[in-house]
């Protein structure tokens, strides 16, 4: 019925600093009413608990001046958010870093799409392959009701010489007119492919009937 | 309209999920008056004035419970800097949902068992602590006795393992409660209890032994 009073001392620490609770705390309770050596044994865990209670090395409040002045000097050039927001953008950046590794193959064909997309609105082709394009459509296949297109000049082909910005001229008509009258387009290099053009666009172009026809 | 405007200019009125103008925090109320986390919800938007306010309130326990668990002045000071360089240095990461004296507490617990494991858990008596400095040279015997009941009780601490000490400290010296212990010590409900158990036992069992020849030699 009644509880040893070694379980119950067991149960003393627990008991003095009320961390006890429900039956157990009932059951010490009722202990210590009617058990005189252990209702010793608790005030002497409670004298102990109280002089726990007084420890207090905390320093006087003039040393706070100093201690505060300590930390700021150690806290300066610390600045959490700008260093936690340089942390994220870092992080940001090894993330996509991280997902363009593993997928490459994808990252290549955007890369490669760019490319392509960049020289095709770029004057790099305009010197090549646009001249021999549209040629179906110029007078010299056939086509008598159709107007000429009128294209500009690629401007590196003028840029050597320094004469400004490429003339128009249309598809298929001689360029004499639209040079310059100090060019002889026979000389400079950058005239030369001019010509060439020009006579690319023939070849593919002209009609063998009018084939090797002067102009 | 007045009502209107009283509202606005009072922060305490505010939703505290809202974004509040710093300019009407600051007319409306003194950061003394603030919570710790309205505190910190201040640091996190960029206000580090109110950094020195969160040290002011809690310096001193950093420090005590630094001191009870390290058991010198030099490592508490040190350890209570720390303990604050890392809270100024995380604030922008912190939870406002959860407590600020729980991370706090945390913080510095760690960084004392740290400090022991680094010297392989032996406490040391700076020679600081033996000697009274000039400040607490005051020719009081309440002061005296508070002293050397301070050394006795350091004198237990030091028989009582880091983890059961912490706990000790943080129920008994500081009274927090026990769930509080278990969010701090990341330990459940129970193994506090045990913790606590053990603990107490060990501290009587030193403080009455601490005590007895006293006695002794005073009868």
């Amino acid at each position: 019925m009644s509880v040893p009073c070694r379980e119950i001392r067991e149960l003393l620490p627990l008991y003095v600093g009320r961390d006890l609770s429900g039956p157990s705390r009932e059951t010490v309770s009722t202990h210590l009413g009617a058990c005189t050596p252990c209702r010793d044994e608790a005030e002497k865990t409670a004298r102990a608990l109280r002089s726990l209670r007084q420890y207090d090395p905390a320093l006087p409040e003039s040393e706070f001046g100093r201690f505060f002045l300590e930390l700021r000097g150690r806290c300066r050039g610390l600045v959490p958010h700008r260093q936690d927001r340089t942390a994220r953008t870092a992080s940001v950046g090894r993330r996509a870093l991280s997902m363009v590794r593993a997928n490459r193959g994808l990252a290549a064909a955007v890369c490669l799409a760019f490319t392509l997309g960049l020289l095709a609105s770029g004057d790099l082709l305009v010197g090549s392959n646009k001249a021999s394009g549209p040629a179906v459509s110029s007078p010299w296949a056939g086509g008598v009701n159709e107007r000429p297109v009128v294209r500009s000049v690629p401007s590196r082909l003028f840029s050597p010489v320094g004469l400004g910005p490429p003339p128009a001229y249309r598809v298929g008509q001689p360029p004499s007119s639209s040079l310059p009258e100090n060019v002889n387009p026979h000389d400079g290099p950058a005239v030369k492919p001019r010509y060439e053009l020009i006579e690319s666009q023939k070849a593919i172009a002209i009609p063998a009937r009018l084939r090797g026809e002067p102009y | 309209m007045d009502g209107a405007a009283a509202r606005q200019s009072n922060p305490r009125t505010q939703p505290r999920g809202g974004t509040i103008p710093l300019e009407d925090k600051a007319l409306a109320a003194a950061p003394d008056e603030l919570t710790d986390n309205e505190l910190l919800r201040l640091l996190q938007e960029g206000e580090d004035s109110v950094f020195r306010v969160l040290v002011k309130r809690y310096w001193g326990k950093a420090y005590t419970i630094a001191h009870g668990m390290v058991g010198n002045k030099e490592d508490a000071w040190d350890i209570a800097q720390d303990s604050f360089l890392r809270v100024y240095k995380a604030s922008a990461s912190f939870d406002l949902s959860r407590a600020f004296h729980t991370w706090l507490y945390r913080i510095v617990t760690n960084l004392c068992i740290d400090q022991l494991r680094r010297k392989s858990l032996a406490r040391t008596v700076a020679l600081d602590d033996i000697e009274p400095s000039l400040a607490d040279r005051r020719p009081s015997l309440d002061a005296l006795e508070r002293r050397e009941l301070r050394g006795r009780i350091d004198e237990a601490f030091e028989v009582i393992p880091p983890k059961y000490r912490a706990v000790l400290i943080l129920r008994d010296v500081h009274g927090l409660a026990c769930k509080e212990i278990g969010k701090i010590m990341r330990c459940t409900h129970s193994t506090v209890r045990w913790r606590l158990h053990r603990a107490r036992k060990i501290f009587r069992e030193h403080w009455e032994r601490a005590a007895s020849p006293a006695r002794g030699g005073g009868a």
